[in-house]
């Protein structure tokens, strides 16, 4: 009885996986404009690693066009395509580029790429501490002084003549619906970060709801009412070691809202530039940028920041 | 019959085993730059003032402060008759263990306190040190960190 209920279901399965494998997804290939320029030994690394999903030089091998595995080969590189195609760098603005490496290079080293299921079918796509090192060396080197940087010191107090005069009458809102919240000022300061990576300092306020969380060990996950600010200057350096705040780059906002915001993890977020609080993003799509930077802290509810208890 | 019941039973333990768990809340707290159940920053009210490092110490600061310190601040002098209170918070930096590219407050050195009360021309300066915030009792070199903590720009926040 139960011999021929297997060969049954058995039978079943398999008309069923030869029927799938007419489905055809397509990859594309398209032409390409401008490719990553950096050291052989650097670029063997991405090309190994990332160029199947983030290239349009994919190479798909025989194991991965069986279905239903193909569909989600396809997707996997529609989608690292539209985060990162480095057949189209020359497209990225230059401090764009280096913002793009520095993240592929935190993400491999927080594990979260290459993904998973992408490493265990191409084990040879995993990058070894030595070529992490590698990467990490070679960004490191391509990070330049900073002191007494004249434009930087012409943009603060270009702004400080500028900032009354650029007050907003109305609060600007973000693509994804999200009013601009002036009082993240009178916060608390919940961490600093000294980013040198992309030249500036950065300072994460918490809301009342925040700072209650951190102090009762209630911060994975954070409660519903959550909110952090980040605020971006540039860094001024005055070549004695002194390191001060220039001009205002950008605040960000990451809200908890597990129900309201379910399909970004739990989090809305929004970002306003400059003085004048510009909104960024095209569309509302931007915050596929911010989930996918913030996806290898998955197990720490998708924030980066390690909470100062003050 | 009882070997699917075997197999589910597998599956689920290799499928539980493999997830990964949440961190520990108390594991995503920067210990090292907590500042200790003695003295809370968050109870001062007061807000960011400003914010700086120093590459040759490695040290990164905070400043904080009231209404009428961010008013002393921005004038670059104190008048007599105005009360403020401000706070700076320094830390040695550490490197962010979630995002190379970044360091972040490490281990506290010194809670610094400057106040000025209603119509007194006096300044009061308070140094804590260490990760218990000890009062210290020398006072040399408290003018140049009272000059030190007034010449501070405030931040540009729009």
């Amino acid at each position: 009885m139960m011999k021929k209920f297997f060969l049954t279901v058995g039978a079943g399965l398999t008309v069923i996986l030869l029927g799938l494998q007419f489905f055809r997804p397509k990859i594309d290939h398209p032409l390409l404009t401008g490719d990553l320029d950096a050291p052989k030994e650097v670029k063997d690394v991405f090309v190994r690693a990332c160029y199947d999903c983030h290239s349009n030089e994919t190479n798909v091998r025989w194991y991965d066009k069986i279905q239903p595995v193909y569909w989600q080969v396809a997707a996997d590189v529609r989608e690292g395509r539209k985060g990162l195609n480095f057949s189209h760098w020359d497209k990225l603005a230059p401090a764009d580029r280096k913002a793009k490496l520095w993240e592929a290079v935190n993400q491999i080293e927080a594990g979260a790429m290459p993904i998973k299921s992408y490493q265990i079918v191409h084990p040879d796509s995993k990058v070894s501490e030595k070529e992490l090192s590698k990467l990490k060396a070679y960004l490191l080197g391509q990070l330049h002084s900073i002191t007494n940087d004249t434009a930087k010191l012409h943009d603060r107090d270009k702004q400080l003549r500028t900032i009354n005069s650029e007050k907003q009458n109305d609060l600007p809102v973000s693509l994804n619906g999200i009013t601009y919240i002036p009082d993240y000022k009178n916060w608390q300061v919940i961490s600093t970060s000294d980013r040198f990576d992309n030249g500036t300092m950065r300072v994460i306020y918490g809301n009342d709801v925040a700072v209650k969380a951190v102090k009762n060990g209630k911060n994975n996950p954070w409660p519903d009412g959550t909110i952090f600010a980040k605020a971006a200057w540039d860094k001024l350096d005055d070549g004695k070691g002194n390191i001060s705040a220039g001009a205002f780059k950008q605040v960000e906002f990451m809200i908890k809202d597990s129900k309201k915001y379910k399909s970004t993890n739990g989090w809305g977020f929004a970002r306003f530039k400059t003085p004048k609080l510009v909104p960024y993003g095209k569309t509302a799509m931007f915050t596929t940028e911010c989930t996918n930077c913030h996806q290898p802290m998955k197990n720490n509810d998708f924030v980066f920041t390690f909470p100062i208890k003050n | 019959m009882r070997t699917p019941y075997y197999l589910l039973a597998i599956i689920s333990v290799s499928l539980f085993t493999s997830c990964e768990q949440t961190t520990p809340p108390a594991e995503l707290i920067n210990k090292k730059a907590s500042l200790p159940g003695t003295f809370s920053i968050s109870d001062l009210h007061q807000r960011l003032l400003s914010s700086f490092y120093n590459t040759k110490d490695n040290t990164n600061t905070v400043l904080y402060g009231d209404k009428g310190a961010e008013a002393a601040l921005q004038k670059h002098g104190i008048s007599a008759s105005s009360p403020f209170s401000l706070t700076l918070v320094t830390w040695h930096q550490q490197e962010d263990p979630h995002w190379f590219g970044a360091r972040i407050p490490g281990d506290l050195i010194s809670v610094e306190r400057l106040t000025k009360a209603d119509g007194d021309d006096r300044l009061s300066y308070q140094k804590l040190a260490g990760k218990q915030l000890i009062a210290i009792k020398d006072t040399v070199g408290n003018g140049d960190r009272i000059r030190f903590i007034l010449a501070q720009q405030p931040l540009i926040q729009p």
